[in-house]
């Protein structure tokens, strides 16, 4: 090993009793910039990731759209399902009716589902948060949350439908009459958009409703993991030709994604002054050292060091503690985040705000990702910016005339 | 005596202080053979400190030429200096500075390190602190040593260097008398039996005695003694 290398780690790290204070400070500095770079990051991405899900869930991984009703969706279904990539696809009818009960009304948006697909059911009943996805028939309904509440509606009451048709009918002068449905479920998907204002009915139900007869107003396509929505769908609207579009759930949310985007890179950003913060600590430290150690400077040049290797001495002790303090980091991180429960739970209980993660956030618990991308990112920044802070006390002691530095009180 | 290795001539360095120039050392000549011992004695501030300085390269001079072995050094750059340093000078100082944070061995073994010394240092370092009788106390930290021991590793990380030359600038300064004359004559018999040569600036008149040629600095000169 060079003698400067020995030498930078012994400084770090002295033989003997001695507790290394401004290493210990240096590091601790480093590993709690990188915890936090790990922890927030990957919290972001876990919540992302849930909405992300919702979203998909939601809308579909793609939906193929016309202008007007879609008579010949089995066909078009078909076309669809042939796609490289699509697993799934089903017809879908949306739409605003009128709903109420005991007087109160409100205006939910109407999803149609496909009661035949065994998935789709699925999905929905993966969301039910009171009743049974096997009360779902075609005269009844299950309501989102943000219904439920407004509407004071429970699992098992039933609710008065009015749509567009009725509208027809008084001009006609005839006596509209309206649907009654009841309530099968009520589901909580955790994105808000949803569970304010949503009504899910099976699609012959959404069909009568809307008078489409047999017609759908589009096709919600599941594509196979692995395959990029975006792709699939620019590659379906080469073949559909121009009555009809297909777009991805990341492109009729790119705003929604653009933000949350936007957020995570801010908060990264805000985060990395964290590690600014330590670098300017680890300089002052080896400052402090490189001025503690002047005259031993000045006796490695007497016994022949040049002025790079004593540079290299003292820039090396910023890329190990760089390094040492990312690898603490690392755990430190890892270990918080594996007990975030309990840290969660503890802050909600000493805030007494225990309800509002879940009420806020749709979330019972404190969602992860972990990238490794950030990870690498993380690891990268920490030792360049240790690395840089070391290299400013490495001048200083490189640019020290031995003769000098000898003398130095 | 053989050829010098080491040779001043004409060697000047002056200081500003404020307003006045400071002429320190005023043409200076001195030369060291192979195993030679020199002593230097001198007033406090009559330069000796800055002619070992000038001598090892560590300071440069205002007019006079510099030569170790066949090669002129005084027009060198710091780094070239730095690098023919490293097997032809060593310097003993009176402070010791040795590095606190490593053991003795490690500090002995720092002057083989960094002068490139074939060989494994470790066991170079452990034979000259045995020589210098400190073979108990290798592993002891400089913090747990006494002032003596502490010079004595100095002096066994200078000869880890396998110099030509040791300079030693009052080497005993920060030693009672009899740890002194004990460093003296250590030091004095490494480099007799390493044939290294040695320029000795000390203001004890019984260790200057020891030394084949002795010289007073006066004035900025430099004047041999009886």
């Amino acid at each position: 090993m060079p003698w400067y290398i020995y030498i930078a780690l012994r400084h770090l790290f002295p033989k003997g009793k001695r507790f290394p204070f401004f290493t210990a400070m240096s590091i601790t500095g480093v590993a709690l910039g990188v915890a936090v770079l790990i922890i927030v990051p990957s919290v972001f991405n876990g919540f992302q990731a849930e909405i992300r899900r919702n979203l998909a869930d939601a809308y579909g991984d793609l939906r193929v759209e016309a202008r007007t009703i879609i008579n010949n969706h089995r066909q078009l279904t078909e076309t669809v399902l042939a796609e490289e990539g699509v697993k799934r696809a089903v017809p879908y009818a949306h739409g605003m009716v009128m709903m109420q009960y005991a007087n109160r009304p409100t205006f939910p948006l109407v999803q149609g589902i496909d009661v035949s697909s065994d998935e789709e059911l699925d999905t929905v009943a993966s969301h039910i948060v009171e009743g049974d996805i096997d009360d779902f028939y075609d005269d009844s309904v299950i309501i989102s949350t943000g219904i439920a509440t407004a509407l004071k509606l429970r699992v098992g009451e039933t609710a008065m439908i009015y749509n567009q048709q009725l509208l027809e009918q008084l001009t006609r002068d005839e006596v509209p009459l309206p649907r009654e449905v009841e309530i099968a479920a009520i589901v909580e998907t955790g994105w808000y958009e949803v569970d304010e204002n949503t009504v899910l009915c099976t699609l012959r139900f959404m069909q009568e409703l809307y008078g489409l007869g047999e017609g759908v107003h589009g096709i919600k396509a599941y594509v196979e993991s692995g395959y990029d929505a975006d792709k699939v769908a620019n590659s379906l609207n080469g073949k559909l030709g121009i009555d009809f579009w297909a777009s991805s759930w990341r492109f009729a949310n790119r705003e929604m994604l653009a933000i949350l985007e936007f957020e995570n890179r801010m908060m990264f950003f805000l985060l990395f002054i964290i590690l600014i913060v330590s670098a300017f600590s680890i300089m002052s430290s080896l400052l402090i050292s490189v001025i503690r150690k002047t005259r031993e400077i000045g006796v490695f040049s007497s016994m022949g060091a040049t002025a790079s290797q004593v540079a290299a001495c003292f820039c090396l002790q910023g890329v190990v503690i760089g390094i040492v303090g990312a690898a603490f980091g690392f755990v430190l991180g890892f270990s918080l985040i594996g007990v975030r429960e309990e840290i969660t739970s503890a802050i909600s209980n000493f805030m007494g705000v225990a309800e509002s993660m879940s009420e806020f956030y749709g979330f019972a618990y404190l969602p992860i990702d972990v990238q490794s991308d950030d990870l690498v990112r993380v690891a990268i920044l920490a030792i360049i910016i240790s690395t840089l802070a070391g290299i400013v006390p490495a001048f200083k002691a490189a640019l020290m005339k031995p003769v000098e530095a000898l003398r130095s009180e | 005596m053989s050829n010098p290795i080491l040779n001043g001539s004409g060697l000047a360095k002056h200081f500003r202080s404020g307003d006045k120039d400071i002429e320190v050392l005023r043409g200076v000549d001195i030369s060291l053979a192979e195993g030679e011992f020199v002593s230097i004695q001198g007033e406090s501030g009559s330069g000796k400190t800055t002619l070992l300085n000038l001598l090892a390269g560590l300071e440069t001079t205002d007019a006079g030429e510099i030569t170790w072995g066949e090669h002129v050094v005084s027009s060198l750059k710091i780094n070239s200096l730095a690098k023919r340093r490293r097997g032809f000078i060593a310097l003993v100082f009176q402070s010791y500075y040795l590095v606190p944070e490593i053991d003795a061995i490690s500090n002995v073994g720092l002057g083989a390190r960094i002068a490139k010394i074939d060989g494994d240092w470790r066991s170079r370092a452990e034979s000259l602190l045995e020589r210098v009788g400190l073979e108990e106390r290798k592993h002891s930290l400089p913090n747990t040593l006494s002032g003596g021991e502490r010079q004595r590793v100095a002096i066994a990380r200078a000869l880890a260097a396998s110099p030509k030359v040791v300079l030693a600038d009052e080497p005993t300064g920060n030693l009672d008398e009899g740890t002194g004359d004990g460093i003296i004559a250590l030091l004095k018999d490494l480099c007799l039996e390493e044939k290294v040569g040695l320029i000795l600036v000390t203001h004890n008149n019984i260790h200057a005695s020891l030394a084949d040629t002795k010289y007073h600095l006066k004035d900025g000169l430099l004047h041999q003694t009886s």
